[in-house]
């Protein structure tokens, strides 16, 4: 019996838990601590990263800014199909650098899958960010193994719908919000067990985010 | 003075040969007849020979390509060697159909005597698989004479060169046809007998013009060439011997246009950003497509993956029977880039990202790339514009105020339709655009909405209530 197991044991067939370190060299930080730890110290350098989130505006960008901001300082990020106008004044205010920032649009699916691939490929580019439904299982797999050639992550959001599906990304991050805290279910983390129902605060968001001095008037009830 | 002529006898066979990707039996038509003008070795090989009808020739060889010139097709097979000859000395005229004329006196010291020069331009035809018959003469016409005459050979001696003309046949004094039947007539058989004439005799029943021909051979009487020019832009166009019915067939010939722009940019020391290809159809307008490099660029790789990616989305309407490389501007070659590029210097992450912008925007468009840019406009639509990738940068950085903005803005402001959950910020005020006719006056309050998104949201003067971007 034992020499069966050790067998499988040589064979690397069989993944044991203690050989999960905590901190796995060349995670990038995600500026969340909570986040870090349950990522065994950030985002994986390398790789297909899918944020499923249903609705824009629960902080979803909040989430991925501390990555851009890191991976800006090695090189040029581009954004593919994003689905409203990166508004150019909250980026800066963020410290997103915009010299190092590209958005591309294509109008078809064969389109995107080029663009991906082919700036995956490129040295320079140091951070994909896609929007893409479009995308099929056989192309997920050839951007993740465009993204694990050259060690570059690459960010793709999804709708939650594709939770269902397999998917050959390294992280799978499942968002939703109350409104007041971003809440980060991983589907899918290399080398552990799902985790749901993690709680993260959205502390740069709102310059502001004491709400004590809106001015409310009698018109805010006439809003059909 | 020193002259070369260069007697290119197959110009147009091996023009056309050269969009070959290999070598086939050609040959071309007499104009008007349905003779054979021409044949290249390969269908020499079969038998085909000049002035062999149509029926004959395609007889002995089926797979015989036939080819029906066009007026200035010579010429321009001409010009693009001429350009060639070009890059080796500077004094060049055109002998339509079929030859060159170099003037050599200057170009003697600078490749270290005739023999030098002769080499060299033989290989630079050679290298072109172009055939030639190369002669010196002390003047044009002996030069050109001897050339057509196949007497050529490497050397300036005067007195060896005034005996070849002399010797040559009248028949091959290229007179006008009626004037070489008159002197055959006469018994006149070698250019030596006419010389022995008297001048005046000879002007008197031949013709002042014959005399003047006569005169300027021997280089008693002037005989100025014109001097030709390389256009400043460049232009090259390859006929293709066979129709091209895919885009694929396109780039064959096309990596040839690229390596002789490349050729030329590098001579030239310039470079360019837009090139023009045009392609001609049998039974349909010219097309034009365009291709555009983020830097100015020189060279032929870096337009041929250009290429293929634009080819890759464009279909043929028909058969293209012509294709033309067009570039219209030259650029001077950045110096900064220039000496980088010397001494390999430029950093490959800047040059790899600019080759992937060139290749986006070769297959997507060049509207489908952009990047952004802060406007110092208070409008929020206005605070912003888009430019294109990998330009200049602002020369500041604007410092824009810390007020709350969405990360997402919608491209145009929706109608509100729900009730906010909660008020978070606001309000703010913006009004602006008097000065334009585009004014706006707006409260932005930040809400969140009970689907849990947090939205930028503002009620203009009529009290209408709208949507405008996502806080992120």
């Amino acid at each position: 019996m034992n020499d069966i197991l050790n067998q499988l044991l040589d064979s690397a067939q069989v993944w044991q838990a203690r050989q999960q370190a905590s901190q796995q060299p060349g995670r990038m930080p995600t500026g969340f601590p909570q986040l870090d730890i349950q990522l065994a110290g950030g985002w994986p350098q390398a790789g297909l990263i899918e944020v499923l989130a249903g609705k824009s505006g629960i902080g979803e960008l909040q989430l991925l800014l501390p990555l851009l901001r890191q991976c800006m300082t090695q090189g040029p990020v581009l954004w593919i199909n994003p689905p409203f106008i990166p508004y150019a004044p909250a980026l800066n205010h963020q410290s997103i650098s915009l010299r190092q920032l590209a958005v591309v649009h294509t109008s078809s699916r064969e389109d995107t899958l080029w663009t991906l691939e082919h700036s995956l490929r490129c040295s320079a580019v140091s951070l994909v960010v896609a929007w893409t439904n479009s995308l099929r299982s056989a192309q997920l797999r050839r951007v993740q193994l465009a993204a694990e050639t050259r060690q570059c992550p690459c960010v793709l959001l999804r709708a939650p719908s594709a939770a269902g599906s397999s998917s050959p990304a390294t992280l799978r991050l499942l968002l939703d919000s109350d409104g007041e805290r971003l809440q980060v279910n991983i589907l899918k983390r290399r080398g552990s067990w799902p985790v749901s129902d993690l709680q993260l605060p959205l502390t740069n968001r709102l310059p502001h985010p004491d709400n004590s001095n809106v001015i409310s008037g009698p018109w805010a009830s006439r809003i059909q | 003075m020193l002259w070369i002529y260069l007697h290119l006898p197959f110009l147009l066979l091996e023009h056309y040969g050269q969009s070959l990707p290999e070598p086939r039996p050609m040959a071309t038509l007499q104009p008007g007849s349905q003779r054979i003008l021409q044949a290249n070795p390969d269908a020499l090989a079969l038998g085909v020979r000049a002035g062999q009808s149509l029926a004959t020739a395609t007889t002995l060889a089926p797979a015989l390509l036939l080819i029906n010139p066009m007026a200035g097709d010579h010429q321009r097979a001409l010009e693009q060697q001429a350009r060639r000859i070009y890059q080796l000395g500077d004094f060049i005229s055109l002998y339509p159909p079929d030859g060159l004329l170099l003037q050599s006196d200057n170009l003697l010291r600078l490749y270290g005597g005739l023999q030098n020069l002769w080499q060299k331009l033989q290989q630079t035809l050679a290298s072109q698989g172009i055939t030639a018959t190369l002669a010196t003469g002390t003047t044009p016409g002996m030069a050109r004479l001897l050339a057509r005459a196949g007497l050529g050979a490497c050397t300036d001696d005067t007195a060896a060169l005034a005996r070849q003309l002399a010797d040559l046949p009248v028949m091959q004094a290229d007179f006008p046809q009626q004037v070489t039947e008159r002197l055959v007539r006469m018994g006149l058989r070698k250019l030596a007998d006419l010389q022995a004439l008297p001048g005046k005799e000879l002007a008197q029943r031949l013709g002042p013009a014959t005399l003047h021909g006569l005169q300027k051979l021997q280089g008693s009487r002037p005989d100025p060439q014109p001097r030709w020019h390389p256009p400043a832009r460049f232009q090259h166009a390859m006929d293709l011997p066979q129709e091209a019915e895919q885009s694929a067939m396109l780039l064959f010939p096309l990596q040839r246009g690229y390596q002789l722009l490349e050729e030329e940019l590098r001579w030239r020391q310039q470079a360019v950003e837009q090139i023009q290809l045009r392609l001609y159809f049998r039974e349909h307008p010219t097309e034009c497509l365009s291709l555009r490099t983020t830097t100015p660029e020189f060279r032929a790789d870096t337009f041929m993956t250009l290429t293929r990616l634009r080819l890759e989305r464009y279909a043929l309407p028909a058969p293209a029977i012509r294709l033309a490389i067009r570039v219209n501007h030259f650029l001077p070659r950045d110096t900064a880039t220039q000496a980088t590029d010397l001494f390999q210097n430029t950093p490959p992450q800047q040059q790899a990202w600019q080759q992937l912008i060139a290749r986006l925007q070769a297959r997507l468009g060049e509207n489908a790339l952009h990047q952004l840019q802060l406007v110092a406009d208070h409008r929020p639509e206005k605070a912003w514009q888009t430019t294109p990738p990998a330009a200049p940068a602002p020369t500041q950085p604007l410092s824009a105020p810390d007020l709350p903005r969405p990360l997402w803005l919608l491209p145009e402001p929706q109608t509100l339709t729900a009730t906010p959950a909660a008020w978070l910020a606001g309000p703010e005020r913006i009004q602006a655009g008097w000065w334009d006719g585009t004014q706006i006056q707006r409260d932005y309050y930040i809400a969140r909405m009970t689907s849990g998104q947090v939205g930028w949201i503002f009620r203009d003067t009529q009290g209408d209530w709208y949507l405008h971007g996502w806080f992120a």
